[in-house]
C-alpha cells in the first residue's frame, strides 16, 4: 500500500503519484487531502485508491476500473463522467454527484445537493439520504436509487433508466411517471442496498418507482401543455 | 376606405389601382409563417444558417500595393500560411498548415461518409476537423491527423480516452446558430447507431443540454478546465467555444478562466437543426462579434496569449483573409465544407423537389433526407456520397480559399497571411466603418471616429 499525503502538492504531483502507486502497489491511501479539487481524475486502471478526509471538485472524474472510497465530504461533481470502476462516499454529497456518467458506481451513504445524476446515461447511483432539485435531470439510463427525500423535480425529462425512492418526493418532472415495481427491480435494490449497507438497509417494498412517461420523445401538438413547458 | 366620386360610383383611381397588393407588414412569406406554426403548434425547425442579409465581410474592401506600398511578386515569393494555436499553457499546441479549420459537426447531423471525408481532406491539407455531439467516430479518428474532440453539455458518447486521443479539445458553452440553447436532432436521424452512442432511445427528437451537467458558472469552469489538464497532462490545448451574444464579457471571462484559445460563432454559423426563430434573431454576426472579440483581449492585455477563432458564414478567401486583417488567428468553416463535399449540388434533383426544394436552396438538414448523403443516416442515400471523392473537393476547396488568401495577402505586400491588418481595410459602408473602426472609402475616415 502506498501513502500519499497531499500537504505542500500540487495537484499533478499528487494525480502522478496516485497512478504511480496503483501501478505498483494496486492500493493508495491518500491523507490530508484537504478538499483540493480534482483529487483521482482520469483514472484507468484498477486498484484500490482511498482518501482519508473532504475531497472538493470533480474526485473521481472520468473513473474508468479503480475503486476509490472516501471518508469524508465530495465537492461538486463527485465521480461525473464515469464509465467503469466504484466510488463510495462515507459522508455528504455537493451539487453534480455522478452527473453524466455512463457506468460504474457511486454510492453516497449521506445526503447529495442538487443536480445528483443529471445526464446520467449508465451505471448506478446509491444515495443513503436525500437529494434535491433536478436529481435525475434528463436522465439517459441506469439505476437510481434515493433513500431519503427528493427536491422538485426528479426525473425532469428523463428518457430511460429507473429512479427508486424511499422518501416524500418533492415534485415529480415532467414526464416522469410512478410505475410499479417488478421482481427484478426488489431483487436489484435488496442486492445493492445489503452489499454497500445503506441506511440501515431499507426494504425495497420502501420504495416508489420512476420512469419517464415516454411522452416526449416526439413532439405531438396533443400534448401541448406538456411540451410548452419542455420544448 | 373607399373613395368614392361626386355621383357616388368608386373613382377612376380606385378602378385602376392592382387589386392584387402585397402587405409589406404581412408579407407572403410572414403569411406562410403563421399558416405553417398554425397547423404545427410548434415553432418551426429547419438546418442550415439564417438568411437574413447581415452586417458581413462583405462591406470591407482590401487597399493593396500600389506607390506607396510595395506588393509580392505572386508567382515568385512566399507567402507563408502556417498557423500555430494554443501556445499559452499547452505542451503541444496545434500546428497547423492553413488558417482554416474545419468546425464541428456531430455524426448524427452528417453521415458517416461525410464525417471521414471531411476528416481526409483536412489531413491531406493539414489543417484540423473537430467532432460534435455524439462523441468521436473512430473512423473520423484515424482519418483527421488533428482532431479536436468537443466537450459537450451533452456528453453524449464522452470518453476520457477520446479525449486523451485529440489534439485539442474544445469546451462548447454555444454556438452561432443557436446560442443560448443545446443541439436538437429530430427523429428521423437518430437511427439505432446513432442513439447506442448517444444512450438514447431510437427514433427520439433529441434535445441536448444547453448548460454543463457539472459545472455552472465561470469559478467552476476554472476548476473544470484544471480537470481536463490533468486527465490529458497539460498536452493538448484548451479552446472555449461560444456562440456570439454578449461577446465582450464572455470573452473575457474565457480568457480568465485559462482558455489557450477562444472559438467566437458568429450569427451566420451553420446547424443540423435549428429553430428558425432562432437562426434569424438571436446572436451577433460574425464581423462585428470578431471585432469585439478582439478588443475584448485587448482590453485583458491577453492578445498575444490566447488565440482567436473566428466561424459563421465564412465562404471565401476574401472572407479569411478579412477575418485575418481584423485580428483573427484562424477561421473555421462549416456550410461552406458541406457545400464543397456537394451540398445543394443539382444531382438527384427529384429528391430535392420531393422535400419541397430545389438545388440551391436546401436547408432540409433536418429531415434526414439529404439528397446527396451528407446530413444523413439512410445507408442508402449515404452511399451516394463517395468519400474520395468528397474529401477531393473539400481539399480543392481549401486550397482554392488559401490560394485566395495569399493572393490577398501578397497583392498588399505581406509576407505572411497573418501579417494582414486593419490598415489594409477599407469600408465600404458607414456600418461597418462604426463597427469596425476601418476608414471609410473616399473619406479616409472612420465613421462615427
Amino acid at each position: 500500500m502506498v501513502q500519499i499525503d497531499c500537504k505542500d502538492k500540487h495537484i499533478t504531483e499528487i494525480n502522478k503519484a496516485i497512478k504511480a502507486g496503483l501501478t505498483s502497489d494496486g492500493e493508495v491511501v491518500v491523507v490530508n487531502p484537504g478538499s483540493r479539487h480534482n483529487l483521482g481524475v482520469g483514472i484507468n486502471q484498477p486498484g484500490k485508491l482511498t482518501f482519508e478526509g473532504n475531497v472538493g471538485y470533480f474526485c473521481g472524474g472520468m473513473l474508468k476500473q479503480a475503486d476509490i472510497v472516501v471518508h469524508g465530504n465530495c465537492g461538486w461533481s463527485v465521480g461525473s463522467d464515469m464509465m467503469s470502476g466504484s466510488i463510495v462516499v462515507h459522508g455528504n454529497a455537493s451539487a453534480a454527484a455522478g452527473a453524466a456518467i455512463r457506468g460504474g458506481l457511486l454510492v453516497v451513504h449521506g445526503n447529495a445537493g442538487p443536480r445528483t445524476g443529471i445526464s446520467m446515461k449508465g451505471g448506478t447511483i446509491v444515495i443513503g439520504g436525500n437529494v434535491d432539485y433536478m436529481s435525475g435531470f434528463i436522465m439517459q439510463k441506469g439505476v437510481f436509487i434515493i433513500c431519503g427525500n427528493t427536491g422538485e423535480a426528479l426525473g425532469d425529462s428523463m428518457y430511460q433508466g429507473r429512479i427508486f425512492v424511499r422518501g416524500k418526493i418533492a415534485e415529480q418532472g415532467n414526464d416522469a411517471v410512478e410505475k410499479a415495481m417488478d421482481e427484478a427491480d426488489k431483487t436489484l435494490l435488496t442486492e445493492l442496498l445489503t452489499k454497500y449497507q445503506v441506511a440501515g438497509i431499507p426494504k425495497p417494498e420502501e420504495f416508489k418507482k420512476i420512469v419517464s412517461g415516454e411522452q416526449l420523445y416526439n413532439f405531438s401538438i396533443k400534448d401541448f401543455e406538456l411540451w410548452r413547458v419542455a420544448l | 376606405m373607399n373613395t368614392k366620386s361626386s355621383n357616388g360610383s368608386a373613382s377612376d383611381e380606385e378602378n385602376i389601382r392592382p387589386l392584387i397588393r402585397e402587405s409589406s407588414f404581412y408579407s407572403p412569406e410572414i403569411i406562410e409563417d403563421i399558416q405553417v406554426k398554425a397547423r404545427l403548434g410548434r415553432y418551426r425547425i429547419r438546418g442550415f444558417g439564417t438568411l437574413r442579409d447581415l452586417p458581413s465581410f462583405k462591406d470591407l474592401t482590401f487597399v493593396t500595393s500600389g506607390m506607396s506600398r510595395v506588393p509580392l511578386e505572386g508567382y515568385r515569393e512566399k507567402c507563408f500560411t502556417d498557423t500555430t494555436l494554443g501556445t499559452r499553457h499547452a505542451k503541444k499546441p496545434l500546428q497547423l498548415k492553413i488558417p482554416i479549420m474545419i468546425t464541428g459537426m456531430s455524426y448524427g447531423a452528417l453521415s458517416r461518409n461525410a464525417k471521414i471525408a471531411l476528416g481526409k481532406a483536412a489531413t491531406r491539407i493539414g489543417t484540423s476537423t473537430t467532432t460534435g455531439d455524439g462523441g468521436m467516430l473512430p473512423a473520423e479518428r484515424e482519418a483527421s491527423n488533428q482532431l479536436i474532440y468537443q466537450v459537450l453539455p451533452s456528453r453524449y458518447g464522452y470518453d476520457a480516452d477520446h479525449l486523451r486521443m485529440a489534439n485539442a479539445m474544445e469546451i462548447v458553452l454555444g454556438q452561432g446558430a443557436k446560442p443560448g440553447t443545446g443541439g436538437l436532432l429530430l427523429g428521423q436521424k437518430v437511427s439505432e447507431e446513432i442513439a447506442n452512442q448517444r444512450d438514447l432511445p431510437p427514433g427520439v427528437d433529441q434535445r441536448s443540454a444547453v448548460r454543463h451537467p457539472d459545472w455552472m458558472g465561470a469559478d467552476d469552469l476554472i476548476i473544470k478546465i484544471e480537470e481536463l489538464r490533468e486527465v490529458t497532462d497539460y498536452q493538448i490545448p484548451v479552446i472555449i467555444k461560444l456562440g456570439a451574444g454578449r461577446v465582450t464579457d464572455d470573452v473575457k471571462l474565457a480568457a480568465k478562466v485559462g482558455a489557450d484559445i477562444i472559438f467566437m460563432d458568429g450569427m451566420e454559423a451553420g446547424t443540423g437543426a435549428s429553430p428558425e426563430m432562432q437562426l434569424d434573431h438571436t446572436g451577433i454576426p460574425t464581423m462585428p462579434a470578431l471585432v469585439e472579440a478582439v478588443r475584448a483581449l485587448e482590453e485583458l492585455g491577453v492578445r498575444e496569449e490566447v488565440q482567436l477563432i473566428i466561424a459563421g458564414g465564412i465562404s471565401s478567401g476574401a472572407d479569411v483573409a478579412k477575418a485575418l486583417a481584423l485580428g483573427a488567428d484562424a477561421v473555421a468553416i462549416g456550410t461552406a465544407a458541406l457545400i464543397a463535399l456537394n451540398c445543394n449540388r443539382a444531382l438527384y434533383v427529384k429528391d430535392y423537389e420531393k422535400l419541397g426544394t430545389k438545388p440551391g436552396a436546401c436547408h432540409h438538414c433536418h429531415t434526414g433526407m439529404c439528397p446527396v448523403g451528407i446530413t444523413t443516416q439512410d445507408p442508402e442515400l449515404m452511399k451516394r456520397l463517395d468519400i474520395d471523392e468528397a474529401a477531393d473537393r473539400v481539399f480543392n476547396y481549401l486550397n482554392a480559399m488559401t490560394l485566395e488568401v495569399q493572393l490577398i495577402a501578397r497583392a498588399c505586400g505581406k509576407w505572411n497571411i497573418h501579417d494582414l491588418e486593419p490598415t489594409d481595410l477599407r469600408a465600404l459602408t458607414l456600418e461597418s466603418s462604426f463597427i469596425t473602426g476601418v476608414p471609410m472609402v473616399g473619406s479616409n475616415k472612420v465613421f462615427g471616429g
